[in-house]
C-alpha cells in the first residue's frame, strides 16, 4: 500500500462513516444493543431495510402513497417518535379498494387506558382510520428488527419474550387473519421479529403459543429465509 | 567503532543554508548535549500549510560542542552540527504514512508532540520505514482506520474488542486478527447498512416512482415540529456509490497474511512487543 493509497483509504473511512448532510455518525454502531447510549443514537437502517422489502412485496398488490408531515417532507424517525411528526404509508389493495391499512416506521403507539405509556415496535401496521395518536385499538400487527453481529449470532430468549408483551400489550393476537395480502412474503402475516441472524428454532412452539414469528436469515442477498412459529 | 545512530532532525530552511558541496552546518543552544556523532544518519522533518513532511537524509559529519553560560547562569551548549545531503526525496513524504512505524508514537489526538525537540532518536528499522516505505502495513492500516473513525465507531470497536480478545489490551501479539476483526467490525457497523441504504432508497423509488424522493431523511423532529440533524439519504447513497468500492479494495490490502519468515514483519513485531491497543488508537 502506497503512502497515497493509505491517504485514500483514511479519506474513505471518513466519509463513510458520517452522514454527508448531518456530519453524524453513520452506521449500527452499538455492538452491544443492552449498553445503548441515550445521547448517541444509532441509525436504524437495518429496521428501514426490513420497512422497504416488505412494501416491496406488498406494492405489486396496492397502491402505496406516502403521507407526510405537513412541515416536515419525507422525514422517516432516528429514534422512537410521534407519528405527527414523521411521515408513513397509505396501503390500498388495487383488486379492492375499500381494503386498505397504514404502515408505519419507528412510531410509537400508546394504549387507550394508559396515557403515559408508549411502545414503538419498528414497523406497524394500522387500521386506515388510524389517527396521529394510535393505540391498541388501531394497531393490527407488529414487525421488530433485530440486526445482529455475527458475535451474537442471532435471537435469544430476551428478544423472543420482550417481543411477544408488546403483542400483548398492542392486542395483535390476531395479526395472523388480517386480510393483508402479500405476495412471496405469505409467511410474514403474524407479529414477526426479523432478524439477519439465526432464529431460535427450538421455540416454535412458544411462538406458536404467543402469536410470534422469528424471521431469520433476513438479510440483503439471503433468499432463503428461516420462519419459526 | 561505535555502531551508526540514526535521528529526525527539524531543520527549518534547511535548503537555503546549502553550501554549493551539499553540506551546512545547523547551529543551536540547549542545556542537553547531543550524543550524536559523525557517520550518523538524519532524516530532516520539515513543514508546511499542508502539514509534516520528511524530505532528505543527511548524514553527520561533524558535531562541535561550546559549554557556555545562559543568561540565568545556567551551562549551556553551543552546537554546531554539519551535515552533508545524501539525498533529497523526490516526493516528499507526508508523515502520516510513518506514524505507526514509529514506536514512541503514543498521542495520537497530538502525534506532532513526539516531535517537538529539534532532534528525536529512531531506530535503524523506524529509519528504514520512511526512507524505503518499508512500514509496519498490519499496524499502519488497523491504527489509521480506527482513529480515523468518529468516536463513536471506536468506541464500539473497543467494546467488540474486549468481548471477542481483550488480551490486546495488554499486549498485541499478532496483528493479523485484530485486523480481521476490524473489517468484521466495519462490515457490520458500516458496510452492510451502506449496501441497505442504498437498497432501500432504490426500493422506495420503485415502489413510488412519481415522487420526487431528493429529501427522504431520517431525522428528529421536536415537538415543535422543527427537525434537528436531518440525514439526507439520497446524498448518502450518492457517497456510498462512490466511495463503498474503493474503500473495500484498500482495506483488503492489509489482509495479506505474512508470517514469521517475512524478517520484516517479524522484526515490527519484535519492536513493538510488549504494546497494546491503548498505545495505538486516540482516546476515548
Amino acid at each position: 500500500m502506497t503512502p497515497a493509497e493509505f491517504k485514500n483509504l483514511l479519506n474513505k473511512t471518513e466519509l463513510l462513516s458520517k452522514w454527508e448532510s448531518s456530519g453524524k455518525c453513520f452506521g449500527h454502531f452499538q455492538v452491544l444493543e443492552k449498553l445503548g447510549s441515550k445521547t448517541k443514537v444509532r441509525d436504524r437502517i437495518y429496521e428501514f431495510y426490513c420497512l422497504l422489502r416488505i412494501l416491496e412485496d406488498l406494492a405489486p398488490n396496492y397502491n402505496v402513497e406516502m403521507v407526510n408531515n405537513p412541515k416536515n417532507d419525507q422525514v422517516f424517525p432516528q429514534a422512537p417518535g410521534k407519528k405527527e411528526n414523521y411521515s408513513y404509508f397509505k396501503l390500498r389493495l388495487k383488486s379492492k379498494l375499500d381494503s386498505e391499512f397504514q404502515i408505519c416506521f419507528g412510531t410509537k403507539i400508546g394504549r387507550s387506558d394508559l396515557p403515559d405509556d408508549f411502545f414503538t415496535p419498528d414497523i406497524s401496521f394500522q387500521t386506515a382510520s388510524a389517527t396521529n395518536h394510535p393505540n391498541e385499538l388501531d394497531a393490527l400487527l407488529i414487525f421488530d428488527a433485530k440486526y445482529k453481529s455475527n458475535s451474537q449470532g442471532g435471537l435469544d430468549n430476551q428478544d423472543l419474550r420482550a417481543f411477544m408483551q408488546w403483542v400483548r400489550i398492542l392486542e395483535v393476537e390476531n395479526a395472523s387473519i388480517q386480510p393483508i395480502v402479500f405476495a412471496d412474503f405469505k409467511d410474514l402475516l403474524s407479529n414477526c421479529l426479523i432478524t439477519n441472524g439465526k432464529a431460535l428454532v427450538d421455540k416454535d412452539a412458544f411462538c406458536k403459543k404467543y402469536f410470534i414469528r422469528q424471521i431469520g436469515n433476513f438479510d440483503l442477498d439471503v433468499t432463503a429465509r428461516v420462519v419459526v412459529g | 567503532m561505535d555502531s551508526v545512530r540514526y535521528w529526525i532532525f527539524k531543520i527549518p530552511d534547511w535548503q537555503q543554508s546549502l553550501g554549493e558541496n551539499r553540506e551546512f552546518t545547523f547551529s543551536f543552544t540547549q542545556k542537553r548535549r547531543f550524543s550524536g556523532s559523525r557517520y550518523d544518519f538524519s532524516i530532516v522533518l520539515d513543514s508546511d500549510a499542508s502539514g509534516f513532511y520528511f524530505s532528505a537524509i543527511f548524514v553527520i559529519e561533524d558535531v562541535k560542542l561550546l559549554p557556555t553560560t545562559d543568561n540565568e547562569g545556567n551551562i549551556v551548549y553551543n552546537h554546531d552540527v554539519n551535515f552533508r545531503v545524501l539525498e533529497r526525496f523526490q516526493k516528499l513524504k507526508p508523515i502520516d504514512y510513518y506514524l505507526y512505524s514509529i514506536k514512541r508514537v503514543r498521542n495520537w489526538e497530538r502525534p506532532m508532540n513526539h516531535f517537538k525537540l529539534k532532534y528525536t532518536e529512531i531506530n535503524q528499522l523506524e529509519f528504514e520505514a520512511i526512507t524505503e516505505d518499508k512500514v509496519f502495513l498490519e499496524r499502519t492500516i488497523l491504527g489509521g482506520v480506527v482513529n480515523q473513525l468518529p468516536s463513536e465507531h471506536r468506541e464500539s470497536f473497543m467494546q467488540l474488542l474486549m468481548i471477542e480478545m481483550p488480551s490486546v489490551f495488554f499486549e498485541i501479539k499478532d496483528y493479523k486478527p485484530v485486523y480481521d476483526l476490524l473489517k468484521r467490525y466495519l462490515e457490520y457497523a458500516i458496510v452492510n447498512p451502506s449496501k441497505m441504504l442504498v437498497y432501500s432508497y432504490s426500493a422506495m423509488k420503485g415502489i413510488l416512482p412519481n415522487q420526487n424522493l431528493d429529501d427522504l431523511s431520517f431525522g428528529e423532529v421536536d415537538d415543535n415540529f422543527q427537525v434537528s440533524s436531518k440525514s439526507n439519504i439520497r446524498g448518502q447513497v450518492k457517497l456510498i456509490n462512490n466511495h463503498l468500492s474503493g474503500f473495500l479494495e484498500l482495506l483488503e490490502m492489509g489482509g495479506n497474511a505474512r508470517t514469521q519468515e517475512d524478517k520484516l514483519f517479524k522484526d515490527f513485531n519484535n519492536l513493538f512487543n510488549g504494546t497494546n491497543m491503548a498505545h495505538l488508537i486516540k482516546k476515548i
